[in-house]
């Protein structure tokens, strides 16, 4: 009789990780992030200062034994500001995937369900949305709203959301075909019923490729909406408002948009590696 | 004769084809044609065609998940081809469909107990305990153990994916179950044993079936009367015996012959008929079956053939037989 | 008068396959022949090898995953696994061919058939675009296809199955090769189309002396089509013999359970159903594979494989039961 039961999600997973592990790009952009996760984690109790502390008598020093990173123009110590900002970052992330990808699904799941002109209809808004560059409409987005960390969160999901509803409703055209469905269908199942428990279960894989793939996005987006003013207010310590602070020092005291830049980009880029090996990973696995 | 459970009459089914902006007028795919067909308690009726005959359509109609274009279908008295809503998930705790594929007919992410009991969690028949309980029966009349309710489909195989098929079917102890090729993915061993399965099931609970299906050998072991279709109609119903002693239609005859019997001391010309299956898009005048009519005759262009009953039970739709 | 030498031997053939969970004996010392102008079937159920045995006399099994073990398989006298590659190539489609179950997926979406079919003849003959075309014609003549000239013109989606089917026929037999491997060709079709092309081949058996492995899993057209058969269980053969003796006399009692499962020679009742399933390929249990699911299974079963023996004149069975001791 047969082995072992384990939920197929489960199951996939720990297959799934065990074929990442063989994949290099995938280990390295994994690894990247546990970093990351580690540091924000950690930041607590890994940053020497508290990140708002002031202490003018020590600004703009270099990086040295004292201050790994250096100081900002108001004396406060960067590494740790750059631990803290990597909590933010990773939080914001998670959290526009989370509201993003839970929109994005419910939609796209019933547009791809229903079809016909409800399908016509949801899809041409998405379009519309997705017809502007990202940034751009964040930027509108979060300006009209006014300049706050958490309206720069809603502006990023807002505009992630199509993604997610484009890819969740091409699934469920493909799961609403099923035999599987077309049982509960005539064991008397509603709409409702076959959305929740037959589609949205059956379209997690894509998902979570593209959540881990947009992650990166996200924390850019923000990353950059806090540049321009728009999204962590001072004295938050986010990534994207410290480079907008340094820019003015940028010539002498290099270090200060420097190391903030540098993990931004490390982290997207460690999300990026690992969202295209898992998708080259999971898309035709899922076949067998 | 009792009252039949299941009454379809003139049933009609057509698809668009969908034209774009360019093409002249709109062309019509005719997948049912005015098909009557009726199934008395406890007895099953075999449908057969090959590609493009209407079977599953005629299937799909009946459990409603096409709406069909116009004709009845009656069930235990009931009209089922208006109903909606309500009504219409009431009139589905007595119906049920067990599908061909083994590998998508079961939802890979659910539990077999929660595949099984669903039926009876949609219709609120039971709740808690009691679903995993009747769950749990219906499995052991399939011949799978309780173990199983906490498993994944991907942990069975074909043969069990499709006893699991038929338990969720018979968990709310339908009066009707349509059976649409359900053991057409199935090698001839497993088939065996599944085809024992639904035997021994409905004599024990005197279960109603239509069993649809392209393989005749299979059609003619479980079935009592056969129905015959071709292109959207059928062509000939008789019982069983009768269909195989003395087929009546053209089609049937040609069907039968081509079928390769598991036998070669009995070696005969395979290829009765010329020419592929045509698709019922552009349906001929008259006798839709005419042109590959090795016995067509002047008439069967010109108009439909009638229907006629040579004997109690058997019909057939052909000029051919016209009396006088 | 000495039999002449069959045209396909295959000895002791072994095929691996790595998956996930372990390796997986997907062929286990297979061995069969095939005879010059005879149509041989080869028949199992789901995962019985028969369709990586017929790939693998072509040499088209993907190298990793799959590796052949052990084994020689002559044609025509060469060990066709002791090839070089370019050799091999020469002899696909030339001397050697094949057709699939699914023609809509060997046959290119993007090119006409006309263009298809003679880039398989320039491939193996030096011959000018017209005459390529004049045998294209000729062959699709051989296959009983209306219209050649408006076949040649088409693209493979505008056909049917049933016609697909006879297009690759034609193609693939438009350099005579001596023996065609047919995987499963007609049980995508529907029953009528299926009946006229098995009448294709065996016409085409007969008059050239065309040499047929058919595989299927369908007894009913092992009966009606092959002059022998072999039937595999599990990676190994049990049993092959000449058709007549097969169905009269089924020797293994896989065979013989397989015959009792059909539908349509009892008439209603009960069938005959093998208990168990098969066993998988990663783990084969010790001695005779089907063992655990033989009614007759004996002690001794467990212990050793089977050798193949001969009961009858073209009749050899691999079964610790028949020769001698048990009922046959």
């Amino acid at each position: 009789m047969p082995p072992r039961t384990l939920h197929p999600a489960l199951r996939e997973l720990a297959l799934t990780l065990r074929i990442l592990s063989r994949n290099p790009s995938a280990v390295m952009g994994g690894t990247i992030i546990a970093v990351m996760v580690f540091l924000a984690l950690g930041a607590p109790f890994l940053a020497p200062y508290d990140p708002v502390k002031l202490s003018l008598p020590e600004r703009l020093l270099a990086p040295g034994a004292e201050h790994f990173f250096g100081t900002d123009e108001l004396g406060r110590d960067i590494f740790s500001r750059v631990l803290y900002g990597a909590r933010i970052s990773l939080s914001i992330g998670l959290f526009v995937i989370a509201v993003a990808g839970g929109i994005g699904a419910l939609i796209g799941a019933a547009s791809g369900y229903f079809g016909g002109r409800i399908d016509s209809v949801v899809m041409r808004v998405m379009d519309v949305i997705l017809s502007f560059p990202s940034l751009v409409l964040a930027l509108a987005l979060a300006a009209a709203l006014g300049p706050s960390l958490i309206n720069a969160i809603f502006a990023t999901a807002f505009v992630m959301i199509p993604k997610f509803a484009r890819m969740v409703r091409g699934e469920a055209l493909a799961v609403r075909e099923m035999p599987f469905v077309a049982a509960s269908r005539v064991a008397g199942a509603g709409h409702a019923f076959i959305i929740r428990r037959h589609i949205l279960p059956n379209c997690l894989n894509s998902a979570i490729v593209l959540a881990t793939l947009t992650l990166g996005d996200a924390i850019l987006i923000a990353a950059s909406l806090s540049f321009i003013g728009l999204g962590a207010q001072p004295p938050t310590p986010e990534w994207g408002a410290m480079i907008a602070s340094g820019r003015k020092f940028l010539m002498d005291q290099w270090w200060y948009a420097t190391f903030p830049g540098f993990f931004i980009l490390v982290t997207v880029i460690g999300f990026n590696i690992l969202g295209d090996a898992l998708r080259d990973v999971l898309d035709p696995r899922i076949r067998r | 004769m009792s009252d039949p459970l299941l009454l379809v009459a003139n049933l009609c089914k057509s698809f668009p084809l969908g034209g774009g902006f360019f093409s002249g007028g709109k062309r019509v795919l005719k997948a049912v044609d005015g098909v009557d067909l009726s199934v008395s308690r406890g007895e099953t009726l075999g449908l057969v065609g090959e590609s493009g005959s209407g079977k599953s359509t005629v299937g799909n109609c009946i459990l409603r998940l096409l709406d069909p274009d116009s004709g009845s279908i009656a069930f235990d008295g009931v009209e089922l081809a208006e109903l909606s809503g309500e009504a219409l998930t009431k009139a589905r705790a007595r119906m049920q469909v067990v599908f061909q594929d083994p590998q998508s007919s079961l939802d890979p992410r659910m539990t077999v107990g929660g595949i099984v009991s669903l039926p009876l969690r949609v219709q609120g028949l039971a709740r808690g305990r009691e679903l995993r309980e009747r769950a749990a029966a219906a499995l052991s009349e399939v011949g799978l153990g309780p173990e199983c309710l906490s498993r994944y489909p991907h942990e069975f195989s074909g043969g069990q994916r499709q006893r699991i098929g038929l338990a969720r079917a018979l968990v709310a102890d339908p009066a009707f179950v349509v059976m649409d090729e359900p053991t057409s993915a199935l090698d001839v061993s497993v088939q065996a044993q599944i085809l024992n399965l639904m035997a021994g099931l409905q004599a024990k609970r005197g279960h109603a079936y239509l069993f649809i299906s392209h393989d005749l050998t299979v059609v003619r072991h479980v079935s009592r009367r056969i129905a015959v279709m071709y292109l959207g109609a059928i062509v000939e119903t008789a019982p069983t015996s009768a269909l195989f002693d003395s087929p009546a239609h053209p089609y049937t005859r040609a069907l039968l012959a081509s079928v390769p019997l598991p036998d070669p001391r009995i070696r005969r010309n395979l290829a009765r008929l010329t020419g592929d299956v045509p698709s019922p898009v552009d349906l001929p005048p008259g006798c839709r079956f005419h042109p590959r009519c090795p016995e067509a005759m002047a008439v069967c262009a010109r108009e439909a053939p009638p229907t006629v009953s040579l004997a109690p039970g058997h019909d057939v739709v052909c000029h051919l037989h016209r009396p006088g | 008068m000495p039999t002449p030498e069959p045209l396909l031997d295959i000895r002791d053939l072994s095929v691996s396959f790595a998956t996930y969970q372990g390796r997986a004996m997907v062929l286990d010392r297979a061995s069969l022949s095939v005879n010059r102008g005879e149509i041989m079937g080869l028949v199992g159920e789901t995962g019985c090898g028969k369709s990586v045995l017929s790939r693998a006399v072509l040499r088209i099994i993907a190298s990793p995953p799959g590796r052949i073990d052990g084994g020689e398989i002559f044609f025509e006298g060469r060990d066709l696994l002791a090839l070089p590659k370019k050799a091999m190539r020469r002899l696909r489609g030339d001397r050697i061919s094949m057709i699939f179950q699914e023609p809509m997926s060997s046959l290119n979406p993007v090119f006409t058939v006309g263009n298809q079919m003679r880039e398989v003849i320039r491939a193996h003959r030096d011959v000018s675009r017209a005459e390529a075309e004049a045998v294209c014609l000729e062959m699709l003549d051989a296959v009983r296809l209306p219209e050649p000239g408006a076949v040649l013109a088409a693209y493979p989606h505008e056909l049917s199955g049933g016609m697909r089917q006879r297009v690759m026929i034609a193609m693939e037999l438009s350099c005579r090769p001596a023996l065609l491997l047919a995987d499963e060709p007609t049980t995508a079709l529907d029953v009528t189309v299926q009946g006229q092309i098995l009448a294709i081949l065996s016409e085409l058996s007969a008059r050239e002396g065309l040499s047929i492995l058919l595989v299927t899993h369908d007894m009913g057209v092992v009966a009606q089509v092959c002059r022998r058969v072999a039937v595999m269980y599990a990676g190994q053969v049990v049993e092959v013999a000449d058709v007549e003796s097969l169905f009269a006399r089924p020797a293994h009692p896989y065979t013989r359970g397989l015959i009792a499962s059909i539908p349509g020679r009892a008439d209603g009742g009960e069938l005959y159903a093998i208990p168990g399933s098969v066993p998988s390929p990663i783990n084969p249990p010790p001695g005779c594979r089907f063992h655990s699911r033989c009614p007759q299974a004996a002690p001794d079963c467990r212990l050793a494989v089977p050798e193949m023996v001969r009961v009858a004149p073209d009749h050899a069975v691999a079964c610790h039961l028949c020769p001698g001791g048990g009922r046959p």
